[in-house]
């Protein structure tokens, strides 16, 4: 249960349901501010609706983070925090590589020893 | 003789002669004029031919029974035009004493009370192929559902000085005294609304069914130049096909000012919806329809759409609402791209936390294109669904490219 506002990744918090138009109404929010603000509008349509917290607390690394796409982050989600923190060392490990290289490489071409 | 030959003719003649109704425009001899028998039938010679030009004065090219020598051109007076039986498009007019206008000025007559019911006279009285009712300048008090009864009819106003207002409540039905629409179509195709100003006095009706064009299975009909004000919904389109709504102004409606339910291959262009909860809504199945270059601002939503799919949506104005454009409800394949959605000057401050300036809600909607739009102060908002591509968004000083 999230968003992506741009690139970043936002977990939801709250749900607030009603009926309008005799459709079922879904509204996801990311903040208590989000959520009052929503349950403002509803109040002042007198429309009824019923606000339910969603538990994050297993998804907290996943908040903030940032993709190109919402197909990207859900794909990274989908694997889960051990995959993405695996995923994530692996991919410092081959940078810190080929920058040990690159600077090994440049050592060579000017004789400096390092 | 072909209209462009006619026309020619018409920038040179004049008028030579005159007997009784008829003018004679040029001539070589006035006995094959055309005649009014005992039953008031005209008469007139085999191949004669009518032309209408811009002036709104029809005329006839007299083929003359002798020999081509003797045709020549008459204007028609209008009690012969009246009763004219050829292909001409049928026209009735309709005023109101309260703004002055007499019996002399029009064909039907309203005084301020009822008035939908001359208006459905004449309806009634236009020919089974259709016709034409313009309604002057005034205020008309409708206190029950016009129904057009036949395809191929026009109504036309004179823009925001012909006013209907509503004096009742609509239930929830699609024809009858109380349909929804203060003009309804139910299972009409080829007609054109035009130029009304149809007022919803919402402050005293307030039923939610109270719209004020209502199209009902219908199909190849135009609206266009209108103005629907304090309705339920302005111009509500259900089950509805190959409709153009467009150049129309639809403000402080309740719910939408432009509501398409069911309905597809519609062109929605150019119109102006302000200060409504919704401006263009497009709901349970609206697909392939064409909404663009219109102006939705200060709604709840500038335009929303509900279980809908391959929509185009380009080139809109959605400035000032709680969400610009929103999409929800397996939307899918949609293309939302040109669009210019932001608040106030397009700062981050310009909006609170539930505001936005596109959104797609919910995790049903996939395979929608949200590109090169001005989102400037909040980004693209996406929460699920697969295959969605949003990218040159402008929201920030950054790029947004892929």
């Amino acid at each position: 249960m999230f968003r992506m506002l741009g690139k970043k990744v936002e977990l939801y918090r709250y749900t607030v349901t009603y009926t309008e138009n005799e459709e079922v109404m879904i509204e996801y929010c990311i903040s208590e501010e989000h959520k009052n603000e929503i349950e403002q509008v509803l109040t002042d349509k007198e429309i009824t609706f019923e606000t339910n917290l969603i538990d994050q607390t297993s998804n907290e690394w996943f908040n903030g983070l940032e993709f190109d796409s919402y197909d990207e982050a859900l794909a990274v989600f989908s694997k889960g925090e051990q995959a993405y923190l695996q995923e994530k060392q692996r991919q410092e490990l081959t940078d810190n590589l080929r920058l040990r290289a690159d600077i090994d490489y440049l050592a060579v071409m000017s004789g400096v020893e390092i | 003789m072909a209209y462009d030959e006619a026309l020619a003719v018409f920038n040179k003649v004049e008028v030579v002669e005159t007997k009784g109704l008829w003018k004679k425009l040029q001539g070589i001899s006035t006995d094959d004029k055309p005649v009014d028998d005992i039953n008031g039938t005209l008469r007139i010679g085999n191949g004669s031919e009518f032309y209408e030009l811009d002036t709104g004065k029809t005329f006839i090219y007299s083929i003359g029974n002798a020999d081509q020598a003797n045709s020549h051109w008459w204007e028609l007076p209008s009690y012969v035009d009246d009763v004219l039986e050829y292909d001409k498009t049928a026209r009735f007019v309709i005023g109101t004493s309260t703004s002055g206008w007499t019996a002399k000025d029009c064909d039907y007559l309203c005084d301020g009370t009822n008035d939908q019911e001359e208006i459905i006279q004449a309806l009634n009285d236009l020919p089974a192929t259709g016709g034409e009712v313009v309604i002057l300048d005034g205020t008309y008090n409708i206190t029950a559902s016009i129904n057009i009864p036949k395809d191929n009819v026009s109504i036309r106003g004179n823009g925001n000085a012909t006013t209907l207002k509503r004096m009742y409540n609509s239930t929830n039905t699609d024809s009858g005294a109380t349909a929804m629409g203060l003009i309804t179509l139910n299972g009409k195709s080829g007609c054109k609304i035009q130029g009304l100003q149809i007022d919803g006095n919402k402050a005293t009706y307030t039923a939610s069914y109270n719209y004020g064009i209502y199209l009902y299975l219908s199909s190849n009909n135009t609206v266009t130049g209108n103005t629907c004000n304090n309705n339920g919904s302005g111009i509500s389109i259900y089950l509805s096909n190959n409709n153009t709504v467009t150049g129309n102004t639809c403000n402080n409606n309740s719910s939408a000012g432009i509501y398409l339910s069911s309905s597809s291959n519609n062109t929605v262009t150019g119109n102006t919806c302000s200060n409504n909860n919704y401006g263009i809504r497009l709901s349970s199945s609206s697909n392939n329809n064409t909404v663009t270059g219109n102006t939705c601002n200060n709604n709840s939503y500038g335009i929303y759409l509900y279980s809908s799919s391959n929509n185009t949506v380009t080139g809109n104005t959605c400035n000032n609402n709680g969400y610009g454009i929103y999409l929800t409800s397996s939307s899918d394949n949609n293309t939302v791209t040109g669009n210019t959605c932001i608040r106030g000057t397009g700062l981050t401050t310009d909006y609170t936390a539930s505001q936005h300036t596109i959104q797609l809600s919910g995790t049903g909607n996939s395979y929608n294109l949200i590109s090169s739009n001005n989102c400037m102060g909040k980004a693209v908002v996406i929460s699920g669904g697969t295959g969605n591509s949003a990218w040159g968004n402008k929201f920030d000083a950054t790029d947004d490219l892929p």
